[in-house]
């Protein structure tokens, strides 16, 4: 199954993104929340996109979604290695699609219900998605 | 101040591999092509200079390409400006000189695009890649392929379009090119239905004939107020409607759907009002074809069909050359070719020159009224224009 190798562009992990990323590497699906009117928010942000507001707080949301669509990509692109999985899971708490790539040893189907994890790449935790089973903890 | 727009002139160059010039040979010949179209046009007319570029920065080491524009021309425009709006940078060029001349600032205006990719397809296809969202999408494997594959497997899903539908807009934009001497694939030939649904699966469903080409090439219109028209060309085209919407979306996170595009749907209504018609008034359309799932769900948004009717429309053969509503006869960016910075431009090209009479073996019968329509990204950006043969 395919691999994220080496990301090839600049990521820029900003003191005010940090929580972010931080909350990856913990394992979590960590983004902003708009304190004036509780939007949440993906991808987080300093400045609330539904009421300008800029207090914003970081909450951790649950990992489990929805398939909504799905892909095989046979050619990779640049830092990615092998054929993949490409998965769009509308989450449950956010209540937007996010995309990432599919690493279950059953294949994707649309509608199916799916739970976020992580797979490192030189040092950065990432989000990756797997089929939800009964054993998994959907939190 | 008028308020009406004339194209008076509308040129393309050659596209595909173009070795043969450097970047700024390309501008040079796109801005002759369309100045060829014209009775006369002179350095001082060019009040206002537009260049629609994506990425000469990462291809050809040169910023400030609008600077690059005005020196080739030998011009000392009022306004003058770069745009990169990524695949829909021409069109929004156009879109820009068209409120520039009605606001009464300039009266005449060059707009020309180009990209050069093809000499260094890492670099193009970095070009490419770094157009959605980096940071939080790209990271985890999204491209544009992958990105319109997640679209034409929801659109089958939902609608029931098929694997030899999307390849059937292929096989007719290739049928097309066939006949249009400036498009990239146009030595290919016809291509048959088996070729088109048996090519190298790029990410499923889609496949290398529902993907467009990287390509090189130029094109450039000529914009000027409606009273000045006649001094350029005896055929002016009319720019009757306009409209541009974008998504609150980089990536597509914050799409409300990949299937159904809303600020398409938002440009196109802008544009229609505007012209004071209405989709069954459109004799013939370029639309964006960067993958072929697109063009079916264009058929469907710009109301040239109903919701979900997308994949019968081009079953139907309504939008082949000899159908009710001929679309991408040029080719579109299948076919044709698409450097980012000149494709919006080449389509109100082609719509011009369709509405002329001048597009030879592929020209629509009795065309008079024509749409063009641009997007970028996964179909985040729009801009729509609605040209005609009368004032």
């Amino acid at each position: 199954m395919g691999t994220l190798k080496e990301f090839p562009y600049f990521i820029e992990k900003a003191e005010k993104i940090k929580p972010f990323w931080d909350g990856l590497n913990e394992e979590s699906f960590r983004t902003t929340k708009c304190e004036k009117c509780g939007s949440l928010h993906f991808p987080p942000r300093i400045l609330c996109p539904q009421c300008f507001g800029t207090e914003i707080s970081w909450v951790d949301l649950g990992k489990s979604g929805t398939i909504e669509s799905f892909s095989f990509v046979e050619v990779p692109p640049e830092g990615f290695e092998n054929p993949y999985f490409l998965v769009m899971v509308d989450m449950h708490d956010l209540g937007k699609p996010i995309l990432a790539r599919y690493i279950d040893e059953n294949p994707p189907e649309i509608g199916s219900s799916v739970v976020m994890e992580f797979e490192e790449v030189n040092g950065q935790k990432l989000p990756v998605f797997r089929q939800l089973s009964k054993e998994t903890d959907n939190s | 101040m008028t308020s009406d727009i004339a194209i008076v002139g509308a040129g393309v160059t050659k596209f595909g591999k173009r070795h043969d010039v450097t970047y700024r040979e390309l501008l040079a010949e796109a801005a002759s092509e369309a100045f060829l179209t014209m009775d006369e046009i002179h350095p001082e007319d060019v009040e206002g200079l537009y260049v629609s570029a994506s990425m000469p920065e990462l291809t050809v080491d040169q910023a400030h390409v609008g600077n690059l524009a005005a020196q080739e021309l030998g011009v000392t425009p009022k306004i003058v400006s770069r745009i990169e709006m990524a695949c829909s940078s021409g069109s929004t060029a156009i879109r820009n000189a068209w409120a520039a001349i009605k606001s009464g600032m300039i009266d005449t205006a060059v707009v020309v695009g180009l990209e050069k990719m093809t000499h260094n397809p890492r670099q193009a296809n970095k070009g490419l890649c770094i157009v959605p969202d980096v940071e939080y999408e790209s990271i985890n494997g999204i491209t544009a392929y992958s990105g319109f594959a997640l679209a034409a497997r929801k659109h089958m899903k939902e609608y029931g379009t098929t694997r030899e539908q999307l390849s059937m807009v292929a096989v007719k934009n290739h049928s097309n090119a066939a006949k249009n001497e400036k498009a990239q694939f146009h030595s290919m030939g016809e291509i048959s239905l088996e070729k088109a649904m048996n090519a190298r699966m790029v990410a499923d469903p889609l496949n290398l004939f529902d993907c467009s080409p990287i390509t090189d090439g130029g094109a450039a219109v000529v914009l000027t107020r409606g009273d000045l028209a006649k001094k350029y060309t005896d055929q002016p085209i009319w720019i009757k409607g306009a409209g541009q919407s974008i998504e609150p979306s980089l990536g597509i996170s914050n799409m409300p759907s990949i299937t159904e595009w809303h600020a398409l749907k938002r440009a196109a209504k802008d544009a229609y009002k505007m012209a004071n018609v209405e989709p069954k008034d459109i004799d013939v359309a370029e639309t964006h074809d960067c993958f072929t799932i697109a063009e079916i769900i264009e058929y469907e948004d710009l109301g040239f069909t109903k919701k979900g009717n997308g994949g019968k429309f081009i079953e139907d053969g309504e939008s082949r050359l000899d159908g009710s509503l001929p679309v991408n006869t040029s080719g579109g960016l299948k076919a044709k070719g698409h450097p980012i910075g000149a494709t919006g431009i080449a389509q109100i090209v082609e719509i011009t020159t369709q509405l002329r009479g001048k597009a030879g073996k592929r020209q629509v019968d009795d065309a008079r009224i024509g749409l063009t329509h641009n997007l970028a990204g996964f179909a985040t950006h729009h801009v729509v224009h609605i040209l005609s043969n009368e004032r």
